[in-house]
């Protein structure tokens, strides 16, 4: 463990929110596109996160201790998602030109599945988080500088 | 950091990895005694200019983080620019300790009488 590790991991952790904001500010930008390459409406995309070891953890009194994990290196991003689970928004519009053309829903313009509710909620719980990271950096400075007034 | 990073490459010969000696009564690959490698061969001037050396790159990261927001903004991250100064200012602030420190006892024997 290094003079900076607890601001490394810190610092993982502060990238891995500004991406969640990213994702949830591209989210809100496509609340209402009907059209994507893929075809069919915008689907919201959700960040999964992931520990830095990649590792499994040993520890054992009698397995060496270079196996030993130790204290963590922060997070990173596994994967972007596209959620397909949750239902896309039908709206009543025969003159958009995306709405069915046939079928039950006949008129109906499929909207993404981005709830902006959640979002939002999304978006307060990202920069909280952040502002967690950043306080962590305040504190393992002060602690820093404490430990330089030792002894003068 | 797994068990081979941890294996420099004088502990290895061939397949055979020598054991590691924590008390000076184990013997080396020789089945001798012998005094434990100390964690640092290195002199004091040497350990003080490689800890220079070591404040000169952050302080030349942080310089380089700091020009390329500058220049070209979206390809670098706020928190990490304010990260590298934070660090460039802990490790000089570190160094000056050091620095007083020897400068003081210096100061303290030349003033013996």
């Amino acid at each position: 463990m290094g003079m900076f590790s607890s601001i490394n991991t810190a610092a993982t952790g502060l990238t891995a929110q500004r991406l969640r904001l990213d994702v949830i500010s591209d989210n809100i930008a496509n609340a209402d596109t009907t059209r994507t390459a893929d075809g069919g409406p915008f689907r919201r995309s959700r960040v999964v996160l992931k520990d830095q070891i990649d590792q499994p953890h040993w520890k054992s009194p009698f397995l060496p201790e270079g196996l030993d994990n130790g204290v963590g290196r922060g997070v990173k991003v596994d994967k972007i998602e596209k959620d397909m689970d949750t239902e896309l928004r039908l709206v009543y519009d025969p003159s958009h030109p995306d709405a069915l053309k046939v079928g039950p829903q006949k008129g109906y313009v499929q909207y993404s599945n981005v709830n902006q509710v959640t979002e939002m909620v999304d978006m307060i719980s990202a920069t909280r988080a952040y502002e967690a990271n950043v306080s962590v950096i305040e504190g393992t400075k002060a602690m820093f500088n404490k430990a330089l007034e030792i002894g003068r | 950091m797994s068990l081979i990073d941890q294996l420099s490459s004088n502990q290895v010969v061939g397949d055979l990895i020598d054991m590691k000696r924590t008390n000076p009564l184990h013997l080396n690959a020789d089945g001798k005694q012998a005094p434990l490698d100390s964690a640092s061969g290195m002199s004091f001037e040497e350990m003080i200019m490689e800890a220079v050396d070591g404040v000169n790159a952050d302080q030349m990261e942080s310089a380089s983080l700091m020009e390329q927001m500058i220049t070209n903004p979206d390809s670098v991250d706020t928190h990490d620019l304010t990260i590298a100064l934070a660090k460039a200012d802990m490790s000089l602030n570190v160094t000056k300790a050091v620095i007083d420190r020897a400068v003081k006892a210096y100061k303290e024997i030349t003033s013996l009488r």
